[in-house]
């Protein structure tokens, strides 16, 4: 499995967001891209996620040509491969937290592995401490909290690659390690996960470090 | 499904709102479409009075001249033959439409049914041979005041042929429609009519705002009538008995009832008095005059219900927009409100256009529901007959389907106004 991204620029407007980007990672590695505000690093991981598309630029997932999908298509390559974790995640406020992690098992037609899915979400709920938050509504929650259980529902089908956009910046120090190690362990079993990130301790979890900036995308570490 | 659940568990109050314009909505096109098919009626049956005089017969009868009259028995056949080849004349329309109070026994109905209520009077009981009768509203009609009129009925049927022919004293009732509910079909009524008893039973409801056209009143509003047959005799009377004091009082009503109809036709009153003129010559019933002309009256209520048309389009049109206005506000402001929710959707594996859609199907479920109070209240409450409930169904799944139609247009412009996968980034 291959991730490979080759001249990809995108443009809002007529106004370059982002322009030459090349990119190409296995399966097991895990790389942080950093960047200052505003170079597009949220635009290339939608890109990478199948939440848009560039303007020019092949951008190839296990060796398929994703700038040709509709977006149904992509949407379908989303629901099969990718775990999409914001820096807030969204959540769905009237639901309990428990409803909130169910939601991609709600997208999945075979019933095993819906009861697959459960039992993960039993288990990652417990790794990541909120398994007595379950019942609670969101608003009970605090930031640290619903970010995790955001975590847990990106990472509950197992994806073959997990975008993360920043995703412990509303962590502790502790609980960032942990989402780490899980990270870690999901690169262990094959994942390619993609990273934007400013937090150095997660940068040096990565096994690189890319620079994004109007130049294009530069390794640095 | 879950998805649609979800969404109306979401912004409840916004949801409800939406609930109630759509029930008011259709409250309202239920209302219209009522009047649309009064209108309807009225239309067709005023194209049948439209550029027609109106003439009325009336017998000069009375008093002295009256009993001399009615001593005869010969005098009863001629009336009979005089009202007779009236009806069957080719010239002009002839039609029966006697605006005349019954007594009815045991009464159901209120005072708003009887005689006279509407010009402030009590309710009238009077007795007959031991009955105590309630005098009530009643017209009696023939077959062509029925047609020419359209009256159209809710339950039942109209008048049969032969239930015009007086034979004994079972007769066929139609109620007015403010009757739904006090008498129902099958039922039975005991009638006084030109003290004449009749057993009555109940064959028709008529629908709500039927109307009957006559010279005097141009407009008779049935809702609180009962309607009864303008009989006739199919033998002429000097076959029943020679002797003219053995005639009930019913007889002699009835046959001036018959004499004192209304003709339609577009010819001028020289023209029909000549023509009325051949028929008093050939039957030898002379004690009459024709009232004259009524074509104003007639006309101003022809241009009156289509001006009634043209203004309930227009209104119409104006509350529809509106209400699809309102509907699409409290559709944005949800919307916008949902935003986090179709991020989970969509980072989730959902694409845009299956959020369009689920957004269109909590619309369309908003709508059906919102349309079944107006349809339970006019099925139970108003007794609406099945082509104006079909229309109702009908404007109901078109409405509903426009309306989803052009929420997921209008979701889908919104989204692409907010960017949502920009918003993403959080």
């Amino acid at each position: 499995m291959i991730l490979k991204l080759t001249n990809i620029t995108k443009e809002y407007n007529s106004r370059v967001i982002l322009n030459d980007i090349n990119l190409s990672c296995k399966n097991c590695e895990m790389i942080a891209i950093k960047g200052k505000s505003g170079v597009g690093k949220s635009t290339l991981l939608n890109i990478m996620a199948g939440l848009e598309r560039a303007t020019s630029g092949e951008y190839y997932y296990n060796e398929i040509l994703m700038n040709d999908k509709s977006i149904n298509s992509l949407s379908k390559f989303r629901q099969a491969n990718v775990g999409y974790i914001s820096q807030h995640s969204p959540m769905i406020p009237e639901l309990t937290v428990l409803e909130n992690i169910c939601v991609p098992v709600w997208f999945e037609k075979d019933e095993e592995k819906k009861k697959e899915y459960m039992q993960q979400i039993e288990s990652l709920s417990m790794l990541f401490e909120i398994n007595n938050l379950l019942d609670k509504k969101i608003n009970a929650l605090s930031g640290g909290e619903i970010q995790r259980a955001g975590i847990i529902r990106s990472i509950l089908k197992k994806p073959q690659l997990i975008i993360a956009d920043e995703p412990t910046a509303a962590l502790d120090d502790e609980t960032a390690l942990m989402i780490l190690t899980h990270f870690n362990f999901l690169k262990s079993e094959g994942a390619i996960i993609i990273v934007v990130t400013h937090n150095d301790i997660v940068s040096k979890h990565c096994d690189k470090t890319y620079q994004l900036s109007k130049e294009g995308l530069l390794l640095i570490s | 499904m879950r998805i649609v659940r979800i969404l109306f568990r979401q912004n409840k109050l916004l949801n409800f709102f939406t609930l109630l314009t759509a029930t008011l909505l259709f409250f309202f096109l239920l209302v219209l479409v009522i009047n649309i098919k009064q209108t309807e009626i009225e239309v067709g049956t005023t194209e049948n009075f439209k550029n027609k005089q109106m003439y009325k017969l009336s017998d000069h009868l009375v008093d002295e001249l009256e009993t001399e009259f009615f001593s005869r028995a010969s005098n009863y056949d001629k009336l009979n033959e005089f009202a007779n080849a009236l009806e069957k004349s080719t010239d002009f329309q002839y039609f029966n439409a006697i605006w005349q109070p019954i007594g009815v026994v045991n009464f159901k109905g209120d005072k708003i049914f009887s005689a006279y209520y509407e010009n402030g009077s009590e309710v009238s009981i009077y007795k007959i041979n031991g009955k105590e009768y309630h005098s009530v509203k009643s017209i009696q009609v023939d077959s062509d005041a029925l047609s020419y009129n359209n009256i159209q009925l809710s339950q039942g049927r109209l008048f049969d042929d032969e239930e015009y022919v007086f034979i004994g004293n079972q007769i066929p009732v139609i109620l007015g429609a403010e009757y739904n509910g006090i008498y129902k079909i099958g039922d039975q009524i005991d009638i006084e009519y030109y003290q004449q008893s009749f057993k009555g039973t109940v064959v028709g409801i008529i629908q709500p705002l039927q109307k009957i056209i006559t010279v005097n009143r141009p407009e008779i509003l049935l809702d609180r009538y009962i309607m009864i047959p303008a009989m006739y005799f199919n033998k002429s009377p000097s076959q029943l008995t020679n002797d003219a004091s053995e005639y009930p009082i019913f007889f002699r009503a009835s046959l001036l009832s018959r004499a004192n109809g209304t003709i339609l036709s577009e010819l001028d009153p020289v023209q029909i008095r000549k023509l009325v003129g051949e028929i008093a010559l050939q039957t030898g019933f002379s004690h009459y005059s024709i009232i004259g002309a009524n074509s104003l009256k007639i006309n101003t209520l022809v241009q009156m219900t289509e001006t009634n048309r043209i203004t309930l389009l227009v209104l119409s049109f104006s509350l529809l927009a509106l209400a699809i206005g309102v509907l699409l506000l409290s559709l944005f402001i949800k919307t916008k409100r949902n935003v986090s929710t179709y991020k989970v959707f969509l980072i989730n594996g959902a694409t845009l256009s299956y959020i369009y859609k689920m957004i269109s199907l909590q619309s369309l479920i908003t709508y059906i529901f919102g349309s079944l109070l107006p349809l339970v209240i006019g099925i139970v409450l108003i007794g609406l007959s099945a082509s104006i409930l079909f229309m109702y169904l009908l404007l109901v799944a078109v409405f509903s389907i426009f309306m989803s139609i052009m929420s997921y247009v209008f979701v889908k412009r919104i989204f692409l106004k907010l960017d949502i996968v920009r918003e993403l980034k959080g």
